[in-house]
């Protein structure tokens, strides 16, 4: 049975559509048939990070709204046979997505596919309850600092008490930590929380963090989801959230700061 | 009209206000209000307000709880509870950030509003129906889970939690609050008048502590206390803070 997975954080700009892009890419890189859907709707880029933006004919709100098929929105991605995209709407209000409508589309779904994965827009109004309400689980992408770890803990209590599975008091979403933009440096001197201390506020699994990395603009840049780049900082930590996601075992790395070496310390002064 | 024959503003203690509705609709009581309360400012600055339908002679009317929470806000008053009212007035005042409170929490003492129209005798209050059935009916209460921003845990007995109250996130209770684990965001023990009831925590960093209706405010709180294992009692009026102990969470 397909699992719906929200990936949502309550603050804006964050990291959730890298997030949704990297972790569903991940997800079918092991094998597993994945489609992404931007609930962003009026500010769509999903597309634009999975490098299909020219090819967006229908999308979402037409599903719903009964103006194009499934078949006809979804967008089968160039590089990775189990991957798809559905884009969001670019000229529509958030008032279009009605949740009647994301439910019929969501099941037609589950028969089809493994993962559904539901990019928030941020927020915590009509559009982020949309992407939220139907989830299975759900990663809460979270920045180490205080404005977003708040946020994030609003969101899971939202996820506890605001969703089909809360209201039908069914079993509770499955929540998880995704940590990103981690800067070991920041944390060190203590600008940023620390791995540990957002753990310890959101009390939810943790899957990993994600440094800040060049890498993911460079991605974001030429199309690229940056679980792609298996070679990157940010391509292997989101690959090892995908594998701890699905159950195995990586020891957690980019939490250290890296020692500089002599030449480098000596030259830096 | 009397203001005073459509609502009554009460307070037990000076903090702690219950604003008791008896008749009328929106527009009507908001008037009234403006006139027995005068122009806004921070008259009641900080004040944390109960409003009690449970004595409402027009059950059937609709109350704009936004206009109204609006309006008490302007006066410097926080409403944060209802008590009483049918299920379209709870469901209502939900959205407007409102949660059904136990009758510990309103006030059966004299009117506090501006002395403007004569005193009245209080009206008798009858027991709320309609409240739901998780509040009406638990005495004591234990939550095993974090209680996270914006969620609000009420117990009309004493409520345990067995985990942290973050910061944004609140709870209330008739009797003590028992927190096995941090406490950032606000506990209010003891409803308005039981001066018995305390708080404890394993880690005392709150935005908000009350007992009694007695609060302190996160900056008023001793920088000596903040962060340690601590209990909170009532004392000859005063809340006293003592610390027990420290404590560091088990990383998982
Ligand atoms: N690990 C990272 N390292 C460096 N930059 C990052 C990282 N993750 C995200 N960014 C950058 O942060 C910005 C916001 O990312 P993204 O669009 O994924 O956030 P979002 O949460 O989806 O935003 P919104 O709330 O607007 O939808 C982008 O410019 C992205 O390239
Ligand atoms: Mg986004």
């Amino acid at each position: 049975m397909a699992k719906v997975i929200a990936v949502t954080s309550g603050k804006g700009g964050v990291g959730k559509t890298t997030t949704s892009a990297a972790f569903a890419a991940g997800l079918a890189k092991r094998g597993f048939k994945t489609v992404v859907i931007d609930f962003d709707v009026g500010l769509r880029n999903l597309d634009l990070i999975m490098g299909c933006e020219r090819r967006v004919v229908y999308d979402l709100l037409n599903v719903i709204h009964n103006e194009g098929s499934l078949n006809q929105a979804l967008i089968k991605d160039k590089r990775l046979e189990n991957l798809f995209i559905l884009p969001a709407s670019q000229t529509r209000d958030k008032d279009a997505l009605n949740l009647e409508g994301v439910e019929r589309v969501l099941n037609e779904l589950r028969e089809r596919f493994d993962y559904i994965i539901c990019d928030s827009p941020a927020g915590i109004e009509k559009g982020a309850i949309a992407a939220m309400y139907y989830a299975d689980e759900a990663l809460i992408v979270t920045n180490p600092e205080v404005s977003s770890v708040r946020d994030s803990d609003r969101i899971v209590g939202m996820l506890g008490s605001k969703t089909y599975r809360a209201e039908k008091e069914l079993e509770p979403v499955k929540e998880y930590l995704v940590l990103t933009r981690y800067d070991t440096r920041r944390v060190d001197t203590g600008e940023m929380l620390s791995a540990e201390d957002v753990q310890e506020i959101l009390a939810i699994p943790f899957l990993g963090v994600i440094p800040e990395s060049q890498a993911v603009l460079e991605a974001s840049n030429s199309g690229i989801p940056v679980t792609l780049d298996e070679e990157s900082d940010a391509g292997s930590a989101y690959m090892d959230v995908v594998d701890r996601f699905l159950g195995e075992d990586r020891p957690h790395r980019f939490m250290q700061t890296v020692k500089k070496g002599f030449f480098s310390r000596l030259f830096r002064g | 009209m009397n203001s005073n024959s459509i609502f009554e503003l009460k307070a037990r203690s000076h903090k702690v206000l219950s604003l008791r509705i008896l008749k009328g609709d929106t527009t009507t009581i908001l008037t009234h209000l403006r006139n027995h309360l005068g122009e806004p400012g921070g008259l009641f600055k900080d004040s944390l307000l109960v409003i009690d339908l449970s004595s409402l002679e027009t059950p059937r009317n609709a109350i704009n709880f936004e206009a109204l929470c609006g309006m008490l806000r302007e006066y410097g008053l926080i409403p944060f509870g209802i008590h009483g009212g049918n299920p379209k007035h709870v469901q209502d005042a939900a959205e407007a950030g409102l949660q059904p409170v136990p009758e510990a929490f309103v006030s059966s003492t004299q009117s506090v509003a501006p002395a403007q129209t004569e005193p009245q005798p209080p009206v008798a209050s009858t027991p709320a129906q309609d409240i739901p059935q998780e509040v009406a009916d638990s005495g004591n209460k234990t939550v095993a889970k974090t209680v996270h921003s914006g969620q609000r845990i009420v117990a009309a007995g004493d409520l345990t939690i067995l985990a942290a109250v973050n910061s944004g996130a609140e709870v209330i209770a008739g009797g003590s609050i028992h927190i096995y684990g941090a406490l950032r965001g606000r506990a209010l023990a003891g409803g308005t008048d039981n001066t018995e009831a305390s708080i404890f925590c394993l880690d005392l960093e709150p935005e908000l502590i009350a007992v009694a209706g007695e609060y302190l405010v996160n900056d008023e709180i001793n920088p000596e206390v903040f962060g340690a294992t601590a209990s909170i009692t009532l004392e000859g009026g005063e809340l006293n803070i003592t610390r027990l102990g420290e404590f560091s969470p088990v990383q998982g």
